[in-house]
């Protein structure tokens, strides 16, 4: 008790607190990189379901998905790049277009899921029958897989509607740049995630 | 700034050609090509976007982690793999 802590600003604020966040970035590794464990050891017992069931995806929209969200991490970054540069305005600009494709991503992530509900592949009363166990499995991790992303998605669309307008105030700038940069991390974590949840859920749709 | 530029058009590129290679009957090879495209547009995201090579202790952290993960669902995954 006898020495002040250290101040959170300045360099070893900074590196304190993108340790922390990327601390938890880690762990969010952990967490859907244990999915996509689940996902290879259940195609490797149904090859031929998994791969029948990936035609099933709307490729057009999962790809349209993926340029959306590499457009989203672009803004994210240019956004920190403007707070560091302290053009407060710009720097919300872009956390206010970060945002907007990211609903844009939910937006399409809600039509294919409708789809899927209309063709009877959303686990349920009309999913189906017990005999297609393979594909059964592919459309339950499908589902808990961008549904477990789109809400990480939607955490950081909650996260960053209030971080745009409160970087607007006069001198807020400078204290909030570090929350700005985690933001981003954060951002640009969820859209890697994306990055492998494509290819893995959408492209794999041959026997292989 | 046209750095930035530069490597979100290289992932807009990546994007298509996976999209497209998906259609290629490349057998066995399918998924390690696009394991391969997406671990590099993964790469490109870090490295530029994340700035992961100029953060020194969150940088080592990230590694460390990486490593125990894949030890971990790697381990489990070899001894599902080698007992069919």
């Amino acid at each position: 008790m006898s020495e002040p802590a250290p101040a959170a600003d300045g360099a070893q604020g900074r590196q304190a607190a993108l340790l922390g966040v990327w601390s938890f970035l880690v762990t969010e590794m952990l967490f859907f990189g244990g999915l996509f464990a689940a996902y290879t050891v259940y195609r490797s017992l149904y090859p031929g379901a998994f791969a029948q069931s990936a035609g099933r995806l709307d490729l057009a929209l999962g790809a349209g998905n993926t340029l959306i969200l590499i457009t989203s991490s672009w803004t994210m970054a240019l956004a920190v790049r403007a707070g560091e540069d302290g053009r407060r305005g710009r720097c919300s600009l872009l956390l206010a277009c970060t945002l907007i494709l990211g609903s844009a991503f939910l937006a399409v992530k809600g039509l294919e899921y409708g789809h899927k509900v209309e063709e009877g592949l959303f686990p349920g009363p009309r999913f189906l029958p017990q005999a297609e166990a393979g594909s059964r499995l592919f459309f339950a991790l499908y589902f808990v897989m961008t549904g477990l992303h789109a809400l990480h998605i939607a955490a950081g669309i909650a996260v960053l509607a209030p971080l745009a307008l409160w970087v607007r105030r006069p001198g807020a700038l400078p204290r909030l740049q570090n929350f700005v940069e985690g933001a981003g991390l954060y951002w640009h974590f969820v859209d890697i995630v994306w990055i492998f949840l494509f290819p893995t859920l959408y492209l794999m749709r041959g026997p292989a | 700034m046209k750095a930035y530029s530069r490597v979100y058009a290289a992932l807009a590129a990546l994007t298509c050609v996976t999209a497209g290679a998906s259609f290629l009957d490349m057998g066995a090879w399918s998924w390690p090509v696009a394991l391969a495209i997406a671990g590099a547009k993964a790469a490109l995201v870090a490295i530029f976007f994340m700035r992961l090579n100029a953060a020194r202790l969150a940088g080592a952290f990230v590694w460390i982690g990486l490593l125990c993960t894949a030890l971990l669902l790697g381990g489990a995954l070899q001894d599902f793999m080698l007992r069919r």
